[in-house]
């Protein structure tokens, strides 16, 4: 990686609800850099966040205070209008293949339509730039004229990259784009998107659980819990070395297809929600190495080789 | 392992499931058969659409639901299961045989509190009501893990993703069943929950030796906690041997695909990943004139297109529905 | 070979044998109202005064009414009002209901509160009483013009089908696709009118296959009151009524409007019901 300016810079990011009274901080303050060609991977458990702060970024949830901009423009707190410039830089794959695609669009519909409205194509060759599209993803270009329900679940998800490929962003945005699919057919869309970003020099912001393809597909990892980055890393070296105790038992809890008997006991206790965070350090209630300074104080992000940590131990 | 003199506790032959629409048939399940001995656990593993699901429903008559035609046998001890009366297999259900699935929200009536809910089951088999009931459901759930008279007073929405699978767990065990079929119990909880079930499943089941039915596509998952596994693909079995066997040396290219193509953890760079190409077969009611995964078989050749292999014998209790020699596999592809 | 998710839906309608016949019998009755009297020459309002209250025979197949006029032609073409009205006052309420209803599930919010209180309001009104007050405020200006009758009709009848696009429309706002249309940055209104009515359509157009008895039933219920503008079948019913005493009846003039009142009746609910399980066959909705 070149020391250039990185493509998204967020500061102090902070998405809070108010919900039955109480406030739920989804996300409390969250720092992170991208660069242009790279994969960070956001993970976490249930409430941490993750997908709120995707959602954030493209403006589909209001930011309650903090800043993210990209290419040097502020992206956040802009009216629709303000906002349009930038949908083309930035695009987000969803979950869902079932929810993802109009039912009543053709494919060739649906990928025409963000050809035409950000002129990427003009109504005499957007036909031709359709089948190009789809032969990016790996589809057949025959396929266009088919509705989405005609298509696999895999299927669906190439199209949905391809349409986010069609007004050529810089960042794409992939919210647990493969959890839905076969192990057979996540491994098919991630080798597509690992290729497609050398092709493109695109980066990602990869939103997933599941850990193994966090270590196939990213550059650097950033491990989140009730709302906060707790640990920032390079890929391997968070692998290989975790320095926060949450992601050291993240990975001890993950079940190994080769494994000796394992002398571990699982994390103990609940996820807390992001309405009730704990006082301090909120991983301490499960933490094993607590000591009386985690209770009462609230750790920063501690710098460790290849990132940082937010943990006392580490101070 | 018990000498085959043992009597299996589950014996499923030749079993068909069959769903007929408008359009076409579909053949979910084909001709599959195995069995369970008791206190054993069994993974029963594939990918979408391969029939896994339709064949655990099946074994408690659940089937009717899915409209599905149902032949063959399955036997639970001297019970022959497929063709029982209605109040024969509500006699067995949540009593000899037990199930969980996949989403405990939808698992559990969202309008009764967990007493009434477990006071349900404690009443129609064990006919046990009033204090009776009310101990042995305080004695369930702390063997689940969620000790305290609170709990009992609770509503669904209340508990967490892992308390509810807790729940759904006890009132499962609550008449000490036989045989707990399990399907995909952890695929919607966090990581660091799944693990806490799959310690608690694996303690319950040695304290009462009881036999499970495991049903995952996740082979980690299968590692940690079964002691023999059944590939299906395409509604058949492909392959089936003993855990550590299967995962460390596969004896059918589908099952070696599948163990390729998933990220590892543990290995640097996620290792190198392998996705199968293709899709998986459509199924339908005609015979198959060839292997259903030749299409996408990186070690498909020539006999493959002959016809339907067999599911034979590969030593021990090991069995393969491949025709490539055994000398063979575990070596680079072609 | 591909077939749009509208094209499956009518091939499901067409396998609903109870839908189709509901279908064919209302093409009937419509295309006779309309074609028979024009083809066979019939006059609804001319007099026999010699062969007043006849029963059915050969010649009056329905038999003749209080003033000797043939029932045949009252039926059928007082039928073309009751099915124009049905349609038309239906067609007024879906444009007018669906137009309130996306705007308010589009946007949500404080706008979707604020328009759906005045619905909540206007339901609480008695609607019969506004309906005849309408009429009543047309009835000096507009003598024997059937505007004011779809509109008040229309008018009343709008709340319920704003009322459903409304929650149509505020579920399919949160769906993957149509914030993926909003991330590509199409503008509003292209996202509500290509994106969410096209998916909303069916459960329209299932409504207001539905909506259209209750019409016809309302206008029918305005001409027994003395309200109606023409001839309909409403009307036919009220002169059955009035005729029916212990000494002599005269059953067929209140039974051939009541049977085609009842058939038409029967139709509409047969399709409605068949286009609702032709457009969600797994019953999500």
């Amino acid at each position: 990686m070149t020391d250039s300016a990185p493509l998204l810079k967020v500061r102090d990011l902070r998405v809070h609800f108010a919900s039955e009274g109480t406030v739920v901080r989804a996300v409390d303050g969250v720092d992170l850099d991208l660069r242009a060609g790279e994969t960070l991977a956001l993970v976490g458990e249930s409430g941490c966040g993750k997908s709120t702060l995707a959602r954030a970024l493209v403006g589909l949830n209001p930011i309650t205070s903090g800043s993210a901009e990209l290419k040097g423009h502020t992206i956040t707190g802009l009216t629709r209008a303000a906002a349009r410039p930038f949908r083309r830089e930035l695009q987000l794959v969803f979950q869902d293949p079932y929810a993802s695609l109009n039912p009543r669009f053709t494919i060739a519909q649906t990928l025409a339509e963000p050809l035409l409205l950000h002129d990427k194509a003009s109504r005499r060759n957007v036909d031709a730039k359709v089948c190009e599209l789809l032969s990016q993803v790996g589809l057949d270009p025959e396929l266009r004229a088919r509705y989405p329900h005609e298509f696999s679940g895999g299927q669906r998800q190439r199209i949905s990259i391809a349409r986010a490929l069609a007004v050529e962003p810089s960042l794409l945005l992939c919210d647990e784009v493969t959890s839905a699919l076969d192990v057979s057919i996540q491994a098919q869309i991630l080798d597509l998107l690992r290729s497609v970003q050398q092709k493109l020099n695109l980066s990602y912001l990869f939103i997933t659980h599941d850990l193994g393809v966090v270590r196939y597909i990213a550059h650097r990892v950033a491990v989140m819990y009730v709302g906060q980055i707790v640990e920032l890393r390079d890929t391997e070296s968070l692998f290989e070395s975790p320095a926060h105790p949450y992601t050291q038992a993240l990975l001890a809890s993950i079940p190994r297809v080769s494994r000796d008997e394992r002398a571990r006991t699982p994390l103990a206790g609940e996820v807390p929600s992001p309405a009730r965070p704990p006082s301090g350090c909120r991983f301490h209630p499960r933490c094993s190495r607590v000591f009386d300074r985690c209770v009462k104080e609230h750790p920063d992000l501690y710098p460790v080789p290849a990132g940082s940590s937010r943990c006392f131990l580490n101070q | 392992m018990t000498p085959n003199v043992s009597r299996e506790l589950l014996r499923i032959r030749e079993l068909s499931v069959t769903f007929v629409t408008r359009e076409r048939s579909v053949r979910a399940v084909d001709r599959l058969s195995f069995d369970i001995q008791p206190g054993e656990v069994v993974g029963l593993v594939g990918e979408s659409g391969c029939g896994k699901s339709v064949t655990s429903l099946s074994i408690l008559g659940l089937h009717e639901k899915l409209t599905g035609r149902v032949t063959g046998s399955i036997r639970l001890g001297e019970r022959e299961l497929l063709g029982a009366s209605a109040s024969e297999l509500r006699a067995v259900r949540g009593n000899r045989v037990s199930m969980i699935f996949q989403d405990p929200l939808t698992s559990l009536n969202p309008y009764l509190r967990v007493e009434e809910q477990l006071g349900e089951v404690l009443d129609l088999h064990l006919n046990l009501r009033g204090p009776a009931a009310r101990t042995r459901m305080l004695e369930i759930l702390s063997q689940v893990g969620i000790p305290g008279e609170e709990r009992l007073r609770a509503y669904p929405h209340q508990l967490s993703g892992g308390m509810r699978q807790r729940i759904c767990i006890a009132m499962a065990l609550l008449c000490n069943p036989e045989l707990l079929i399990a399907d995909e119990p952890t695929t919607m909880l966090d990581v660091t929950i799944q693990a806490q079930i799959l310690e608690l499943l694996r303690s319950l089941q040695k304290q009462r030796n009881m036999s499970i039915l495991f049903i995952t596509h996740d082979l980690g998952v299968v590692s940690e906690i079964c002691d023999r596994v059944i590939v299906m693909y395409a509604g058949r079995i492909v392959e089936q041997a003993r855990t550590a066997e299967l995962l460390h040396s596969p004896l059918h290219p589908y099952t070696e695909a599948l163990l390729r193509s998933t990220p590892r953890v543990d290995v640097p760079g996620g290792g190198s990943l392998h996705p199968i190409g293709g899709l998986p077969p459509r199924l339908s009611e005609k015979k198959l004139e060839e292997c259903a995964f030749a299409p996408r078989c990186p070690r498909a050749r020539e006999g493959c297109r002959n016809g339907e292999p067999e599911l034979v014998s590969a030593g021990g209790e090991r069995l393969r529905r491949c025709i490539v020699p055994i000398s063979e596999m575990g070596s680079a592809r072609s | 070979m591909t077939k749009s998710p509208f094209q499956l839906a009518m091939q499901r309608l067409l396998r609903n044998r109870v839908a189709v016949f509901g279908a064919l019998l209302l093409t009937l009755i419509a295309l006779g109202c309309v074609l028979l009297p024009i083809v066979l020459g019939l006059d609804p309002s001319s007099t026999h005064p010699a062969l007043r209250n006849q029963p059915p025979s050969a010649r009056f197949l329905f038999g003749t009414d209080g003033l000797g006029r043939d029932l045949v032609a009252r039926v059928l073409v007082g039928g073309r009002t009751s099915l124009l009205v049905g349609l038309a006052a239906t067609a007024v309420s879906v444009v007018v209901g669906v137009a309130y209803g996306a705007i308010a599930g589009f946007y949500g919010g404080k706008v979707d509160e604020a328009m759906m209180r005045l619905v909540d309001f206007m339901y609480g009104l008695p609607y019969m009483f506004l309906v005849i007050l309408i009429m009543l405020m047309f009835a000096e200006t507009a003598r024997g013009d059937m505007l004011p009758v779809f509109l008040a009709l229309g008018l009343v009848q709008w709340l319920t089908m704003a009322r459903i696009v409304r929650g149509q429309v505020l579920a399919l706002r949160r769906q993957e696709f149509v914030l993926a249309a909003e991330l590509l940055g199409a503008s509003d209104a292209r996202i509500l009118i290509r994106h969410v009515l096209p998916n909303v359509f069916g459960v329209i157009m299932v409504y207001a296959t539905l909506m259209v008895p209750s019409v016809i039933i309302l206008e029918s219920f305005l001409s027994f009151l003395g309200l109606g503008v023409a001839l309909s079948w409403g009307q036919l019913v009220s002169e059955g009524i009035a005729v029916i005493n212990p000494i002599r009846s005269y059953w067929w003039i209140l039974l051939w409007p009541s049977l085609f009142l009842a058939l038409t009746l029967i139709s509409l609910n047969f399709l409605g019901d068949g286009l609702r399980d032709a457009l969600d066959p797994k019953g999500r909705t």
